[in-house]
């Protein structure tokens, strides 16, 4: 019996992994290079989180979620972010509507009803509209006219930001960057992936792609599989570790945080460290989390959670650097 | 299965962690050791064995409240082999009560991982790192020990000559201390007496005991010399005071009070020839001469004031016959004093005693037996004797004089001559005068240079320091700071602001 359990839970990693790969090599039809963005969102959609993409346009950001709603499956949509966007753009309004005599609300739902949603730029929009944003992520539903409205599950929101032209943009405040599980940075693509860019969108048909994840449901079995990979107290210490390191006034922080830092990473940010572990440690062919998978993990989950002091902006230090300085002496 | 490969390399650790534990100890203890030896000059291989010992106890105890756990042993070898904390994982799940598929799965795919896994090659044996200082510490120790016992002189049985003259010396200062009256001079004698007596004793297990007891010796009486030549021309200055009080005998005072004693003499043989029978003189004469003979004791000039004093009031009135022949006899005592100045053999009577007995020590005469040789360590007293040529009488040579057969040992040192019986000057050094000098102006008078210093009033002083203020306000200015929007290119230069307030370390 317990070698039958075994079996099959060995079964399911490797389908685990099949899956992941499989979701992986259809993205990278249409995206070229940017493996670490690709694998980024993958884990966030197979973990539950969502995910911040930030970089300069015409990067493929877009590409890559409608590309992946395609492939898995999900429903998707898009939000333009500006302005004068209002709330009930996104999340939807009750409407009058009915025959003569029987007239009612009928809530009308807004393009935030979707499995996968790219909120895109979503720092120029206000906060009163972001804010709207803020409880469907962290809630998986709406509220509308005094209603709940659940969201459909999976549910993913890919919002991405310009890191250019700031000007009249409203940065997104600490608390609603705390809801992406990741911030992935989308680099420029070097000069072989801008030919292999331009020979395919300047040729003949794209590929066809090829649906992976089968429905809905099956995406949300895999999220379940993944948060009982198990993990060792003294590995999980080292996720602990590296969080407190991050806040200025604590003993375990780093010199270059002490100076730099303002605010540390949040429990959410230990909590995508772990998940996001957890996937990375399926897809080596291991039924554990390391602390090379949370080590792994720590870019996308903590850059987006530290927020540099006015010493360290001026300084120009990113993130990044005081969280490889973490990395490196804890 | 991985408990168990946990728990031998766990042995390795607590047996690795005692060496290294033990080297650090052993060198500070071998240092301690060293102090040791050096303070106590005690046995040094106790020192050392106790040093081990005592460092290997420690490194024991400490090694045992500091051996790793399982589970730090495990993510030791875990980070230095790079297994995926596959031990620490296996650790953990191997002790969980209720385990899930995935649990099994986990442990199963690590066992599987580390089947040919070699645990040892990850916990070598090694020297620990302090060996190089351990092997210095004792190199240094055992020469630090070696090399003052090998190039040591041979400790030598105290010199008996030497202790006996010693002895005789503090029996001297004994004696002398006894009689000692209100004389400052004495009492100097006395304790330099002693202090020969000391350090003659602390140099008698050298090779140059005798040497030492010689130059002390040497040195003690060409202090009684000086002590004596010194009493002598005090002895005169009072017989001029005292033949001043006189009419007949003033001019003779006077000589002698300058120095001149063959003057005075004269003058004396003069007022001799010339006595004018006064009463009032003779009284007054014969006054002073009674005093001085009772300053003077027993010695030469004593004795013949002494007799002045007596003829000048047995004498009839107006006879002249016994008070001429006594100051005639004054003045051959005062030529008789000036020559014994000159060789340094008049002066106090003690202090005449002493410098007998120093050269009777020197000569091993006195207390000693003369005719034994010091050489067979059978003489008392005597420091340098030699058997004279010819089957007589021992004679005493003084060092540097060859046999010995040569006149009395000693007789130059009697004779004053400066250098001792070693060839050295024996005179102490004179001390140098004191100078004195005070300088001459006028006070009140000439230029006087001022300047008014300028500092912040009282009133305007701050009353907390720069540094305390800067803290208290760093935490306002900075959330400040970061809450404001400023723009890029300003950035830069609000930081330097801040930067060139900040206090200085």
């Amino acid at each position: 019996m317990m070698n039958q359990n075994q079996n099959q839970t060995e079964a399911d990693a490797e389908a685990f992994r099949t899956l992941f790969l499989n979701l992986s090599s259809e993205l990278e039809k249409r995206i070229v290079g940017q493996r670490e963005i690709i694998e980024g969102v993958l884990v966030a959609l197979l973990v539950g989180g969502h995910v911040l993409l930030e970089g300069v346009p015409g990067l493929g950001k877009t590409m890559l979620v409608r590309t992946l709603a395609e492939v898995a499956d999900l429903e998707f949509s898009r939000i333009q972010f500006t302005p004068d966007l209002m709330p009930s753009d996104i999340v939807g309004t009750n409407l009058i509507a009915g025959e003569e005599g029987t007239r009612m609300f009928e809530f009308q739902p807004g393009p935030i009803f979707a499995n996968l949603v790219l909120a895109d730029e979503i720092n120029r929009a206000t906060p009163k509209t972001q804010s709207a944003l803020l409880e469907a992520m962290q809630e998986h539903h709406v509220t509308v006219g005094g209603r709940q409205h659940p969201l459909s599950e999976p549910f993913l929101v890919l919002a991405t930001q310009n890191p250019l032209e700031m000007e009249g943009t409203y940065p997104l405040p600490e608390a609603q960057l705390d809801r992406f599980l990741f911030k992935l940075k989308v680099a420029y693509p070097s000069a072989d992936e801008l030919h292999t860019i331009l020979d395919r969108t300047t040729g003949g048909e794209h590929a066809p792609l090829k649906k992976v994840s089968g429905d809905a449901a099956g995406l949300l079995r895999w999220r379940a599989f993944v948060r009982e990979v198990p993990m060792a107290r003294e590995v999980q210490e080292r996720a602990v570790q590296i969080v407190l390191a991050t806040h200025p006034d604590r003993p375990e922080a780093s010199e270059k945080a002490k100076r730099y830092v303002r605010y540390g990473a949040s429990p959410r940010g230990a909590q995508a460290l772990i998940l996001a572990g957890k996937i990375y440690a399926l897809l080596d062919g291991r039924f554990h989390v390391s602390r090379a998978d949370l080590e792994r993990a720590v870019l996308p989950a903590l850059r987006h959670r530290v927020l540099l002091n006015f010493e360290g902006e001026a300084e120009g230090i990113s993130t990044d650097e005081i969280l490889c300085d973490i990395v490196s002496r804890v | 299965m991985i408990r168990n490969l946990l728990t031998q390399l766990r042995r390795r650790r607590a047996i690795q962690l005692f060496l290294d534990t033990w080297a650090k100890a052993a060198v500070a203890a071998v240092l301690l050791a060293g102090l040791g030896v050096w303070l106590s000059s005690g046995s040094a291989a106790w020192w050392l064995a106790g040093a081990v010992a005592g460092s290997a106890a420690a490194a024991a105890l400490w090694s045992l409240y500091r051996r790793p756990t399982l589970a730090e042993v495990a993510a030791m070898i875990d980070r230095k082999a790079a297994t995926r904390d596959r031990l620490s994982t296996a650790l953990a799940f191997e002790a969980l009560g209720q385990r899930t598929p995935l649990h099994d799965a986990a442990l199963a795919e690590c066992e599987a991982a580390l089947r040919d896994f070699e645990p040892q090659r990850w916990t070598p044996w090694r020297l620990p790192r302090e060996t190089p200082w351990l092997a210095v510490a004792l190199g240094g120790v055992l020469l630090a020990v070696w090399l003052p016992r090998h190039f040591a002189p041979p400790v030598l049985p105290p010199d008996a000559a030497a202790v006996a003259t010693a002895e005789r010396l503090e029996q001297l200062a004994n004696t002398l201390e006894k009689e000692k009256t209100e004389e400052d001079q004495l009492a100097e004698v006395v304790e330099a007496i002693r202090q020969s007596a000391s350090r003659l004793r602390a140099e008698a297990t050298t090779v140059d005991a005798q040497k030492a007891a010689l130059r002390e010796l040497s040195g003690l009486e060409a202090m009684l010399e000086a002590a004596q030549q010194a009493s002598q021309e005090e002895a005169l200055a009072q017989l001029g005071e005292a033949l001043a009080e006189s009419e007949a005998t003033r001019e003779a005072g006077k000589a002698l009070e300058k120095g001149d004693a063959e003057g005075a003499a004269e003058k004396l043989d003069q007022a001799a020839r010339e006595w004018d029978e006064k009463k009032q003189q003779e009284e007054a004469l014969a006054k002073a001469m009674q005093q001085l003979a009772q300053q003077l004791g027993g010695s030469q000039l004593g004795s013949a004031a002494q007799e002045m004093a007596s003829a000048l009031r047995q004498q009839p009135q107006g006879q002249r016959g016994s008070a001429g022949e006594a100051l005639q006899k004054l003045a051959e005592a005062v030529r008789q004093a000036e020559a014994a100045s000159r060789s340094g053999q008049a002066g106090n009577e003690k202090l005449q005693k002493m410098a007998r007995a120093m050269q009777e020590m020197k000569t091993g005469q006195g207390q000693g037996q003369p005719g034994r040789n010091s050489a067979e360590g059978e003489g008392e007293a005597g420091v340098m004797m030699v058997e004279a040529p010819g089957g007589g009488a021992p004679k005493a040579a003084a060092p540097g004089s060859g046999d010995g057969s040569t006149g009395s040992p000693g007789s130059e040192l009697d004779q004053g001559t400066k250098p001792n019986a070693l060839g050295a000057t024996a005179v102490p050094d004179p001390v140098e005068p004191e100078l004195s000098a005070q300088l001459q102006g006028l006070l009140g008078e000439g230029e006087t240079l001022q300047s008014l210093i300028a500092t912040a009033s009282g009133e305007a002083a701050a009353k907390r320091g720069y540094q305390a203020i800067y803290e208290a306000a760093l935490p306002a200015a900075q959330e400040a700071v970061n809450q404001e929007k400023i723009p890029l290119g300003s950035r830069l230069l609000v930081k330097r602001y801040f930067e060139s307030i900040r206090p200085k370390p």
